[in-house]
């Protein structure tokens, strides 16, 4: 008996269908899907970054995932070396120097020039980028990253001077060579209005704005105006993937060059290592504390805050959450910047017995019920759970709050209501810059409900972070902001944990770069052999 | 309708001839055990960190391994169940409450009123549960109420939407008609004669609900939006899993044995307490 197949579309039978597709299907299985198969190969790098971007225009830049993409299309006067370290080069500048406390002489080089026609880099354009980041009127968010700068004043086409209206030790390392230093085109801003977001108007850097889809991917190309080192790839994608465990599996199928992966899935990637591919973990800027509210009616009494310090083991925190990968931390600036300390005051390991004595002393009732706001990060998750533990076996027994981050970064603000009132323990991170005045500026009486949830304010502290900051001779700074931590752990308002970790997973075929924080440096990443 | 023990003996008897309702059962009643037990069962304090031995796998020290913080996770996985069982009992039970209390309501109320409910029910299942839990959460902050409110504020309308069908189909039988007539008020009728005529419905309806509900508190917690760590629940430990998949499956594995297990025991149960009860099926095996 014959039986007519039924038809799907006219001339194709549901059979015919199904033999077609699975043909299509099979050879798509074989030779890859288009975009995923070329992902590593050719003229293409491709790296993840940890968020997406919300705006590439310095004075509204929120997070270093726009400072990865930012200082690969523009130039400062200085850049930083991609050897690790916070020593700088010169990028823009033909030379620059530093003619007295408050006077920076630069020069710029000659024939850089600016995309869409806008011409060459002269000297104000410098001082365009520099004065709208202390204008008042644009209300630039990294204001206080120019610290007291006051103007800079044109010589001549190329060259120029900063002037300060004080001292300010941070002046190339967070000013001149940060984010918020980059040169960017007077004409081609004020063509758009004076700002931009996503769409810079124009780029001087090796590489070249070419496309942003948001919450996928921002694409740059090979600048071909560019004067210096020919850039080793034709085009960069840069994926906004916040979930690190979608990184790990993007780089293991090969879609990627170079991922910032989780601290736990180093140890599982160094046991089973992707072909041809290698991880480095390296320093974070990032430093992690436990902070305490002192205006909080249960925390006011300094010895129950040190009772706190004293309880938690931070040595177990840091080898569960950062699986060893990590070392305690000392306070809020790491190892190799000006003002580390060696030790803390607290011993690492806590001290259960002196926590159980000062709350005795302290005359609590036991068990003390305390409230502890967190990220929902898994990381800091982890964390708070070793906290948890360590506090409950002196009587404290804490209620973990998960937040998500922007909840979370609003509950100490006293601009948004009361709220901040309840605060009582929160465990606080913060990526630091290339200074140690980055590192501690936030913890000032002036931060006091902005960023200074603690509400530990010092005289002696606020003092010292104007004179650190007044001081260019590094000895004395040191002192200083070593003085400054001491004063911090005192308050009883902290129990520092780590300055963290960045774990990068990378092809061998690229040479990758990095910052002193980890941050990739797409502007430095080579292929294997091209030099440096 | 039955007397209790008629009825225990016609569950029991049906369960007999479905080998599947007697898996669910039989599965649902071992869950229940273990979960009623965890404190006598489990063999560490489910909190108890050992960092130096986390993420092991199965071992005779720890049947199903430990977590990212070395913590026993069959302790946590026993205790998890405490948290789902306190869930799903807290949830059901005053939803279909609340729900029997308004479903009668607009099964037998005004005109007006059935229809001002009915809005309310279907504004309530129209908006999507996860939306609103998260719209909750960030209102009071993640907890264990906070999951038992929500859960019961998007429930209560399953429950009202049966009880008011069934009442409305109930009040024009002769034996309501004959008994208003007789000048029984609305409470003796409620009472007397539409309560022991939906109450079978209802539990089938809440039996099958709590995979449902075990399912969507672990959601919120694999999600953040339910309990609070360090508590144990069965999402928080498929999420704390999920970070951790490639130092251990063990936390993946063990978070998920309960879940499936609850969901085919209860489906299996309820499906077949539905088949005995539903008036036709029974006829039809006479």
């Amino acid at each position: 008996m014959s039986r007519k197949e039924p038809q799907i579309w006219p001339g194709i039978s549901r059979r015919t269908f199904i033999q077609k597709s699975s043909l299509v299907l099979t050879g798509l299985a074989v030779t890859g899907v288009p975009e995923i198969s070329w992902a590593v190969h050719g003229d293409t790098l491709h790296v993840r970054n940890y968020q997406d971007l919300t705006s590439l225009d310095s004075v509204s830049s929120l997070s270093a995932a726009e400072g990865i993409i930012s200082a690969a299309i523009n130039q400062n006067l200085l850049r930083f070396k991609p050897d690790g370290t916070w020593d700088t080069q010169l990028d823009a500048a033909e030379s620059f120097e530093q003619i007295d406390e408050t006077h920076y002489a630069f020069r710029l080089k000659k024939g850089q020039l600016f995309s869409n026609g806008y011409g060459e880099m002269t000297a104000d354009d410098v001082k365009f980028s520099f004065e709208r980041m202390v204008d008042p009127a644009m209300n630039a968010l990294n204001r206080p990253d120019m610290g007291p700068l006051s103007h800079v004043d044109v010589h001549d086409r190329y060259s120029g001077t900063f002037v300060l209206d004080t001292p300010y030790a941070a002046f190339i390392p967070v000013a001149v060579a940060g984010p918020s230093g980059e040169i960017l085109s007077r004409k081609a801003v004020t063509a758009v209005g004076g700002r931009f977001t996503t769409e810079p108007p124009c780029s001087s850097g090796p590489y070249l704005f070419k496309s942003w889809q948001a919450q996928r991917k921002t694409v740059l190309v090979r600048n071909p105006q560019w004067t210096g080192r020919k850039p080793d790839f034709e085009e960069i994608h840069v994926y906004a993937m916040p979930d690190p465990k979608t990184a790990e599996m993007a780089f293991e199928a090969g879609e990627l060059d170079c991922a910032w992966i989780s601290v736990e899935t180093v140890e599982p990637f160094k046991q089973n290592m992707p072909d041809n591919s290698s991880i480095r973990v390296l320093p974070s800027g990032r430093n992690y504390w436990l902070g305490m509210n002192q205006e909080n009616p249960a925390l006011t009494d300094i010895r129950v805050r040190q009772a706190i310090q004293y309880a938690v083991d931070v040595e177990a925190v840091v080898e569960a959450a950062w699986f060893g990968l990590a070392k305690v931390s000392n306070g809020p600036i790491p190892e190799g910047m000006v003002g580390h300390r060696d030790s803390a005051l607290i011993p690492p390991k806590g001290d259960p017995e002196k926590a159980r004595q000062l709350l005795s002393e302290a005359g609590v009732e036991l068990p003390l019920r305390l409230r502890m706001d967190v990220n929902s990060d898994s990381l800091e998750l982890t964390a708070v759970q070793v906290m948890e533990w360590s506090l409950r076996k002196v009587g404290i027994e804490v209620d973990i709050r998960p937040q998500d981050n922007s909840t979370f970064l609003t509950i100490g603000r006293e601009d948004l209501g009361d709220q901040w009132r309840d605060v009582q323990l929160f465990m606080q991170s913060f990526t630091g810059l290339a200074d140690p005045y980055y590192s501690l500026t936030w913890f000032t009486s002036a931060q006091l409900g902005i960023w200074n949830w603690e509400r530990f304010s010092s005289e002696e502290f606020d003092r010292l972070s104007d004179q650190a900051l007044a001081t260019t001779d590094p000895a004395a700074r040191s002192r200083m902001y070593r003085r400054m931590q001491d004063l911090m752990e005192e308050s009883g308002c902290y129990r520092f944990i780590t300055n963290s970790v960045m774990p990068q997973i990378y092809r061998n075929t690229i040479k990758p770069a990095f910052r002193a924080d980890g941050y990739t440096m797409l502007r430095e990443i080579r292929r294997p052999g091209s030099g440096s | 309708m039955s007397k209790p023990r008629g009825l225990i003996a016609h569950t029991w008897s049906g369960l007999k001839k479905d080998p599947l309702g007697m898996a669910g059962f039989v599965l649902v009643s071992f869950i229940l055990l273990l979960t009623i037990l965890a404190p006598w069962l489990a063999p560490y304090d489910p909190l108890d960190v050992n960092v130096h031995n986390r993420l092991s796998g199965p071992s005779a020290a720890h049947w199903l391994g430990t977590d990212q913080l070395g913590r026993d996770i069959l302790s946590r996985v026993l205790y998890g169940g405490q948290v789902a069982l306190k869930v799903s009992l807290v949830a059901i039970s005053v939803a279909m409450a609340i729900g029997l209390l308004l479903g009668m309501l607009a099964g037998l109320g005004p005109r007006w009123l059935d229809r001002v409910l009915v809005i309310g029910f279907d504004t309530v299942r129209s908006f999507p549960t996860i939306m609103f839990a998260l719209a909750i959460v960030a209102l009071t902050g993640p907890s264990l109420n906070t999951v038992i409110g929500v859960i019961i504020i998007t429930s209560i309308p399953v429950y009202a939407r049966v009880v008011r069908t069934q009442t409305r189909a109930l009040r024009q039988r002769d034996f309501i008609l004959a008994e208003r007539a007789m000048g029984a008020s609305t409470g003796r009728i409620l009472r007397d004669h539409v309560l022991p005529n939906i109450a079978a419905p209802l539990f089938i309806l809440a039996s099958m609900d709590v995979p449902a509900v075990v399912g969507m508190e672990a959601g919120l917690s694999f999600l953040g939006l339910g309990v609070s760590p360090p508590t144990p629940s069965w999402g928080s430990i498929l999420n704390d899993g999920y970070s951790y998949l490639r130092n251990s499956p063990w936390p993946i594995i063990a978070g998920g044995i309960p879940l499936i297990a609850v969901t085919l025991g209860f489906t299996f149960f309820g499906e077949s307490l539905r088949d005995i009860f539903d008036p036709k099926l029974r006829g039809k095996d006479r």
